[in-house]
Protein backbone atom coordinates (compact mmCIF):
# COMPACT_ATOMS: atom_id res chain seq x y z
CA UNK A 1 0.00 0.00 0.00
CA UNK A 2 1.07 2.95 -0.66
CA UNK A 3 0.91 6.26 1.18
CA UNK A 4 0.36 9.34 -0.45
CA UNK A 5 0.61 12.76 1.45
CA UNK A 6 -1.80 15.05 -0.47
CA UNK A 7 -1.12 18.67 -1.59
CA UNK A 8 -2.62 20.95 0.32
CA UNK A 9 -3.50 18.70 3.11
CA UNK A 10 -0.71 18.89 5.52
CA UNK A 11 -0.70 20.92 8.59
CA UNK A 12 2.11 23.42 8.64
CA UNK A 13 4.78 23.35 11.53
CA UNK A 14 4.84 26.31 14.49
CA UNK A 15 8.04 27.45 12.36
CA UNK A 16 6.27 27.55 9.02
CA UNK A 17 3.04 29.69 10.58
CA UNK A 18 4.83 31.97 12.12
CA UNK A 19 7.35 32.53 8.66
CA UNK A 20 3.92 32.81 7.06
CA UNK A 21 2.53 35.33 9.38
CA UNK A 22 5.87 37.15 8.93
CA UNK A 23 5.25 37.00 4.54
CA UNK A 24 1.63 37.82 5.37
CA UNK A 25 2.63 41.41 6.85
CA UNK A 26 5.06 42.02 4.17
CA UNK A 27 8.23 41.30 5.76
CA UNK A 28 10.96 40.69 3.51
CA UNK A 29 12.98 37.16 3.27
CA UNK A 30 15.93 39.02 5.01
CA UNK A 31 13.66 40.68 7.61
CA UNK A 32 12.33 37.59 8.33
CA UNK A 33 15.78 35.92 8.66
CA UNK A 34 16.86 38.48 10.89
CA UNK A 35 13.60 38.27 12.79
CA UNK A 36 13.90 34.27 13.39
CA UNK A 37 17.84 34.74 13.55
CA UNK A 38 18.24 31.82 10.42
CA UNK A 39 19.81 32.19 6.97
CA UNK A 40 17.60 33.77 4.20
CA UNK A 41 18.15 30.44 2.09
CA UNK A 42 16.33 28.63 5.60
CA UNK A 43 13.41 31.34 5.05
CA UNK A 44 12.92 30.40 1.28
CA UNK A 45 13.26 26.58 2.09
CA UNK A 46 10.51 27.80 4.75
CA UNK A 47 8.44 29.10 2.30
CA UNK A 48 8.97 26.54 -0.36
CA UNK A 49 7.14 24.10 1.51
CA UNK A 50 4.84 26.41 2.77
CA UNK A 51 3.26 27.01 -0.98
CA UNK A 52 3.51 22.86 -1.08
CA UNK A 53 1.82 22.13 2.20
CA UNK A 54 -1.17 24.77 0.98
CA UNK A 55 -1.00 23.92 -2.64
CA UNK A 56 -0.05 27.48 -3.56
CA UNK A 57 1.51 29.18 -6.82
CA UNK A 58 2.13 32.90 -4.78
CA UNK A 59 2.87 33.84 -1.46
CA UNK A 60 -0.50 35.42 -1.39
CA UNK A 61 -2.17 32.91 -2.28
CA UNK A 62 -0.52 30.92 0.60
CA UNK A 63 -1.78 33.58 3.03
CA UNK A 64 -5.43 33.17 2.15
CA UNK A 65 -5.46 29.37 2.37
CA UNK A 66 -3.99 29.81 5.97
CA UNK A 67 -5.82 32.53 6.75
CA UNK A 68 -8.99 30.01 5.75
CA UNK A 69 -7.59 27.13 7.67
CA UNK A 70 -7.37 29.32 10.98
CA UNK A 71 -3.76 29.26 10.95
CA UNK A 72 -3.24 32.76 10.88
CA UNK A 73 -3.92 35.49 13.02
CA UNK A 74 -5.89 38.59 11.91
CA UNK B 1 3.98 66.23 -50.25
CA UNK B 2 1.00 63.97 -49.33
CA UNK B 3 -1.47 64.71 -46.66
CA UNK B 4 -0.54 61.34 -43.76
CA UNK B 5 -3.19 58.53 -44.24
CA UNK B 6 -5.69 58.13 -41.35
CA UNK B 7 -3.32 55.10 -40.65
CA UNK B 8 0.07 57.28 -40.24
CA UNK B 9 -1.96 59.91 -38.46
CA UNK B 10 -3.02 56.77 -36.22
CA UNK B 11 0.13 55.54 -35.76
CA UNK B 12 2.00 58.84 -35.03
CA UNK B 13 -0.32 59.64 -32.13
CA UNK B 14 0.51 56.56 -30.61
CA UNK B 15 3.79 57.33 -30.13
CA UNK B 16 3.56 60.68 -29.46
CA UNK B 17 1.07 59.19 -26.48
CA UNK B 18 3.87 56.67 -25.85
CA UNK B 19 6.88 59.30 -25.60
CA UNK B 20 4.78 61.37 -23.52
CA UNK B 21 4.26 58.50 -20.60
CA UNK B 22 7.13 56.88 -20.99
CA UNK B 23 8.93 58.89 -18.13
CA UNK B 24 6.97 57.72 -15.31
CA UNK B 25 7.58 53.78 -16.22
CA UNK B 26 10.82 52.49 -14.23
CA UNK B 27 12.55 49.34 -14.73
CA UNK B 28 12.96 47.04 -11.33
CA UNK B 29 15.51 44.75 -11.77
CA UNK B 30 15.48 41.23 -9.65
CA UNK B 31 18.78 39.51 -9.98
CA UNK B 32 20.73 39.32 -13.03
CA UNK B 33 18.15 38.82 -16.40
CA UNK B 34 14.28 39.29 -14.66
CA UNK B 35 12.95 42.60 -15.11
CA UNK B 36 9.28 44.00 -13.83
CA UNK B 37 7.98 47.54 -14.53
CA UNK B 38 7.03 50.13 -11.98
CA UNK B 39 5.46 53.31 -11.54
CA UNK B 40 6.88 56.97 -10.67
CA UNK B 41 4.16 57.85 -7.90
CA UNK B 42 5.07 60.79 -6.31
CA UNK B 43 8.60 62.58 -4.96
CA UNK B 44 11.10 59.21 -4.39
CA UNK B 45 8.66 56.57 -4.57
CA UNK B 46 7.80 53.55 -7.47
CA UNK B 47 5.41 51.47 -7.19
CA UNK B 48 4.85 47.84 -8.52
CA UNK B 49 3.59 44.44 -8.17
CA UNK B 50 4.68 43.21 -4.50
CA UNK B 51 4.41 39.28 -5.55
CA UNK B 52 6.64 39.82 -8.38
CA UNK B 53 9.44 41.05 -5.37
CA UNK B 54 9.28 37.60 -3.97
CA UNK B 55 10.48 38.90 -0.56
CA UNK B 56 13.30 41.21 -1.68
CA UNK B 57 14.07 44.09 -0.07
CA UNK B 58 16.15 45.86 -2.13
CA UNK B 59 16.29 46.12 -6.07
CA UNK B 60 18.00 48.28 -8.41
CA UNK B 61 15.39 51.06 -10.53
CA UNK B 62 16.08 51.99 -13.74
CA UNK B 63 14.26 55.26 -15.04
CA UNK B 64 14.71 57.58 -18.04
CA UNK B 65 17.36 59.51 -15.58
CA UNK B 66 19.64 56.31 -15.09
CA UNK B 67 19.80 53.26 -12.51
CA UNK B 68 19.62 54.12 -8.43
CA UNK B 69 18.66 51.30 -6.01
CA UNK B 70 15.05 51.09 -4.84
CA UNK B 71 14.37 49.46 -0.81
CA UNK B 72 10.82 48.07 -0.57
CA UNK B 73 9.31 49.96 2.25
CA UNK B 74 5.55 48.47 1.68
CA UNK B 75 4.71 45.27 0.18
CA UNK B 76 0.63 44.45 0.80
CA UNK B 77 0.62 40.97 -0.88
CA UNK B 78 -3.42 41.30 -0.98
CA UNK B 79 -3.31 44.28 -3.19
CA UNK B 80 -0.51 43.19 -4.74
CA UNK B 81 1.03 46.71 -4.33
CA UNK B 82 4.26 47.47 -2.98
CA UNK B 83 5.95 50.68 -2.71
CA UNK B 84 9.64 51.53 -2.52
CA UNK B 85 11.59 54.18 -1.90
CA UNK B 86 14.61 55.05 -4.40
CA UNK B 87 17.43 57.04 -4.42
CA UNK B 88 16.31 59.25 -6.98
CA UNK B 89 17.07 62.88 -5.80
CA UNK B 90 14.91 64.34 -8.40
CA UNK B 91 11.35 64.33 -6.65
CA UNK B 92 8.67 63.05 -9.19
CA UNK B 93 5.51 65.49 -9.47
CA UNK B 94 2.65 63.43 -10.52
CA UNK B 95 0.26 66.59 -10.01
CA UNK B 96 -1.32 66.73 -13.67
CA UNK B 97 -0.50 63.43 -14.36
CA UNK B 98 -3.57 61.60 -12.88
CA UNK B 99 -2.92 59.49 -9.75
CA UNK B 100 -3.29 61.42 -7.19
CA UNK B 101 -6.10 63.67 -9.35
CA UNK B 102 -8.02 60.40 -9.76
CA UNK B 103 -10.86 59.18 -7.95
CA UNK B 104 -13.55 57.63 -10.00
CA UNK B 105 -12.85 54.39 -12.46
CA UNK B 106 -13.60 55.81 -15.98
CA UNK B 107 -12.38 52.74 -17.98
CA UNK B 108 -15.22 50.69 -19.86
CA UNK B 109 -14.98 47.50 -21.25
CA UNK B 110 -14.20 48.23 -24.84
CA UNK B 111 -11.69 50.94 -24.31
CA UNK B 112 -8.17 51.12 -25.84
CA UNK B 113 -5.40 51.40 -23.75
CA UNK B 114 -1.79 51.58 -23.39
CA UNK B 115 0.31 49.84 -21.41
CA UNK B 116 3.86 51.42 -20.32
CA UNK B 117 6.44 49.76 -18.61
CA UNK B 118 10.29 50.14 -18.80
CA UNK B 119 13.12 47.23 -19.54
CA UNK B 120 16.51 48.54 -19.15
CA UNK B 121 17.27 48.53 -22.18
CA UNK B 122 14.46 51.58 -22.97
CA UNK B 123 10.56 51.97 -22.59
CA UNK B 124 8.19 49.04 -23.13
CA UNK B 125 5.04 50.07 -25.03
CA UNK B 126 2.02 47.88 -25.92
CA UNK B 127 -1.67 48.64 -26.48
CA UNK B 128 -4.46 46.52 -25.36
CA UNK B 129 -8.72 46.69 -24.90
CA UNK B 130 -10.51 46.65 -21.53
CA UNK B 131 -12.09 42.93 -21.82
CA UNK B 132 -13.66 43.69 -18.37
CA UNK B 133 -15.11 46.63 -15.81
CA UNK B 134 -16.66 45.55 -13.37
CA UNK B 135 -17.48 46.89 -9.80
CA UNK B 136 -15.23 46.84 -6.59
CA UNK B 137 -14.24 43.69 -5.71
CA UNK B 138 -12.29 41.03 -3.70
CA UNK B 139 -9.19 39.53 -5.40
CA UNK B 140 -8.66 36.22 -5.03
CA UNK B 141 -5.57 36.84 -3.12
CA UNK B 142 -7.90 38.15 -0.14
CA UNK B 143 -7.52 42.55 -1.59
CA UNK B 144 -10.24 44.73 -1.49
CA UNK B 145 -9.85 46.39 -5.13
CA UNK B 146 -11.80 49.56 -6.25
CA UNK B 147 -12.70 48.28 -9.50
CA UNK B 148 -12.15 44.92 -11.55
CA UNK B 149 -10.33 45.55 -14.66
CA UNK B 150 -8.87 42.66 -17.29
CA UNK B 151 -7.34 43.31 -19.92
CA UNK B 152 -6.76 41.91 -23.44
CA UNK B 153 -3.14 42.26 -24.77
CA UNK B 154 -0.16 40.78 -25.77
CA UNK B 155 2.62 41.40 -22.93
CA UNK B 156 5.79 39.61 -21.40
CA UNK B 157 6.40 39.01 -18.13
CA UNK B 158 8.85 42.64 -17.93
CA UNK B 159 5.12 44.49 -17.98
CA UNK B 160 4.20 43.33 -14.03
CA UNK B 161 3.54 46.71 -12.46
CA UNK B 162 3.63 48.40 -15.70
CA UNK B 163 1.44 51.40 -15.69
CA UNK B 164 -2.13 51.33 -17.92
CA UNK B 165 -3.53 54.68 -19.06
CA UNK B 166 -6.27 55.61 -20.92
CA UNK B 167 -5.83 57.12 -24.58
CA UNK B 168 -5.81 60.49 -23.14
CA UNK B 169 -2.46 59.94 -20.77
CA UNK B 170 -4.56 59.35 -17.61
CA UNK B 171 -3.41 56.71 -15.42
CA UNK B 172 -5.91 54.27 -14.52
CA UNK B 173 -4.33 51.31 -13.25
CA UNK B 174 -0.88 49.04 -12.40
CA UNK B 175 -1.03 45.43 -14.44
CA UNK B 176 -0.56 42.77 -12.41
CA UNK B 177 -0.83 38.97 -13.46
CA UNK B 178 -3.72 37.38 -11.95
CA UNK B 179 -4.37 33.80 -12.21
CA UNK B 180 -4.31 31.86 -15.00
CA UNK B 181 -2.18 34.49 -17.07
CA UNK B 182 -5.24 36.97 -16.93
CA UNK B 183 -4.19 40.71 -17.28
CA UNK B 184 -5.75 42.14 -14.13
CA UNK B 185 -5.69 45.80 -13.10
CA UNK B 186 -5.07 47.36 -10.02
CA UNK B 187 -6.95 50.77 -10.10
CA UNK B 188 -5.11 54.06 -9.53
CA UNK B 189 -7.64 54.56 -6.76
CA UNK B 190 -6.51 51.00 -4.67
CA UNK B 191 -2.84 51.99 -5.71
CA UNK B 192 -3.36 55.53 -4.03
CA UNK B 193 -4.89 53.94 -1.17
CA UNK B 194 -1.74 51.83 -0.22
CA UNK B 195 0.48 54.43 -1.56
CA UNK B 196 -0.90 57.47 0.39
CA UNK B 197 -0.84 55.52 3.78
CA UNK B 198 2.91 54.64 3.40
CA UNK B 199 3.81 58.09 2.72
CA UNK B 200 1.94 59.49 5.70
CA UNK B 201 3.39 57.11 8.27
CA UNK B 202 6.75 55.94 6.37
CA UNK B 203 5.49 52.20 6.67
CA UNK B 204 2.09 50.62 6.11
CA UNK B 205 1.13 50.06 9.20
CA UNK B 206 -1.07 46.84 9.45
CA UNK B 207 -4.36 46.70 11.42
CA UNK B 208 -4.37 43.50 14.45
CA UNK B 209 -7.30 42.19 16.47
CA UNK B 210 -5.55 38.92 17.87
CA UNK B 211 -8.54 36.56 16.30
CA UNK B 212 -7.70 33.68 14.09
CA UNK B 213 -10.63 32.59 12.19
CA UNK B 214 -12.36 30.12 10.32
CA UNK B 215 -15.09 29.49 8.02
CA UNK B 216 -18.22 27.94 8.26
CA UNK B 217 -21.39 27.18 6.22
CA UNK B 218 -24.58 27.58 7.20
CA UNK B 219 -27.70 25.19 5.97
CA UNK B 220 -30.71 26.81 4.79
CA UNK B 221 -32.90 26.55 7.46
CA UNK B 222 -29.82 28.18 9.97
CA UNK B 223 -29.96 30.50 7.27
CA UNK B 224 -33.64 31.49 7.29
CA UNK B 225 -33.66 31.58 10.82
CA UNK B 226 -30.91 33.65 11.44
CA UNK B 227 -31.95 36.09 8.16
CA UNK B 228 -28.80 35.29 6.12
CA UNK B 229 -28.79 35.58 2.91
CA UNK B 230 -25.17 34.82 2.64
CA UNK B 231 -24.28 30.51 2.98
CA UNK B 232 -21.08 30.93 5.28
CA UNK B 233 -19.34 33.21 7.86
CA UNK B 234 -16.23 33.15 9.89
CA UNK B 235 -16.80 31.76 13.72
CA UNK B 236 -13.96 33.15 16.22
CA UNK B 237 -11.70 29.84 16.50
CA UNK B 238 -9.34 31.47 18.70
CA UNK B 239 -7.79 35.19 20.36
CA UNK B 240 -4.67 36.21 21.63
CA UNK B 241 -4.10 37.27 25.15
CA UNK B 242 -4.19 40.83 25.77
CA UNK B 243 -5.27 41.33 22.12
CA UNK B 244 -8.16 43.95 21.30
CA UNK B 245 -9.98 41.28 20.19
CA UNK B 246 -9.83 39.72 24.10
CA UNK B 247 -10.42 43.50 25.60
CA UNK B 248 -13.69 43.42 23.20
CA UNK B 249 -14.46 40.10 24.67
CA UNK B 250 -14.36 37.79 21.83
CA UNK B 251 -14.63 34.00 22.68
CA UNK B 252 -14.07 30.97 20.67
CA UNK B 253 -17.04 29.92 19.21
CA UNK B 254 -18.80 33.68 18.65
CA UNK B 255 -19.35 33.62 14.84
CA UNK B 256 -18.61 36.79 13.19
CA UNK B 257 -21.64 38.08 10.72
CA UNK B 258 -20.69 41.57 9.61
CA UNK B 259 -17.48 44.15 10.02
CA UNK B 260 -19.13 48.00 9.95
CA UNK B 261 -22.32 46.94 8.39
CA UNK B 262 -20.44 44.71 5.52
CA UNK B 263 -21.89 41.05 5.61
CA UNK B 264 -18.79 38.96 5.76
CA UNK B 265 -19.48 35.37 4.05
CA UNK B 266 -16.04 33.95 5.30
CA UNK B 267 -12.67 34.49 6.93
CA UNK B 268 -11.02 35.99 3.50
CA UNK B 269 -13.88 38.81 3.21
CA UNK B 270 -13.63 39.32 7.04
CA UNK B 271 -9.46 39.85 6.37
CA UNK B 272 -10.17 42.38 3.26
CA UNK B 273 -12.39 44.12 5.11
CA UNK B 274 -9.80 44.41 8.59
CA UNK B 275 -7.29 45.27 6.23
CA UNK B 276 -8.89 48.64 4.97
CA UNK B 277 -8.66 50.11 8.29
CA UNK B 278 -6.43 51.52 9.81
CA UNK B 279 -4.44 51.00 13.21
CA UNK B 280 -6.62 53.41 16.04
CA UNK B 281 -9.64 53.12 14.42
CA UNK B 282 -13.10 51.70 16.08
CA UNK B 283 -14.89 48.41 14.08
CA UNK B 284 -18.14 47.57 15.07
CA UNK B 285 -18.72 43.55 14.53
CA UNK B 286 -22.11 41.88 14.87
CA UNK B 287 -21.90 38.59 16.03
CA UNK B 288 -23.91 35.58 17.35
CA UNK B 289 -23.24 33.86 20.23
CA UNK B 290 -25.44 31.42 21.82
CA UNK B 291 -27.80 31.94 19.11
CA UNK B 292 -28.09 35.67 19.79
CA UNK B 293 -27.09 38.33 17.52
CA UNK B 294 -25.10 41.20 19.39
CA UNK B 295 -22.78 43.85 18.26
CA UNK B 296 -19.34 44.73 20.06
CA UNK B 297 -16.78 47.83 19.31
CA UNK B 298 -14.06 47.09 18.97
CA UNK B 299 -10.68 49.24 18.89
CA UNK B 300 -8.57 48.28 15.38
CA UNK B 301 -4.86 47.39 17.52
CA UNK B 302 -1.34 47.64 15.01
CA UNK B 303 0.19 44.61 13.98
CA UNK B 304 4.09 44.60 15.91
CA UNK B 305 6.71 42.36 14.74
CA UNK B 306 7.70 39.79 17.58
CA UNK B 307 9.36 40.76 20.46
CA UNK B 308 9.38 44.69 19.39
Amino acid sequence: MNLIVQRGSARLTAREREVLGLVAAGISNKGIARELQVSPNTVKFHIAAILEKLDAATRAEAVVAALRRGELTL
Amino acid sequence: MNAMTVLQQWSRERSVLAAALAPRAVAVALGSHRTVSGIRWHDAFVVTAAEALAGRDEVMVVSDRGETRGSVIACDLATDVAVLRTADPEPYDAAGAGPDAAVDPTLEAGADVIIVGRAPAGPLMGFGTVRLAGPAWRSRRGGAIAQRLEFDAALDGRFEGALVADFAGNAQAMLVSGPRGQLLGIPVQTVHRIAATVQQHGYLPRPYLGLRLQGLWLDEATRSRWGRTSRGLAAVAGVEAASPAEAAGLAPGDLLEAIDGVTIDDVEGFAAQLAQSLPGSALELRLRRGGQSQTVQIKVGEWRRPGR
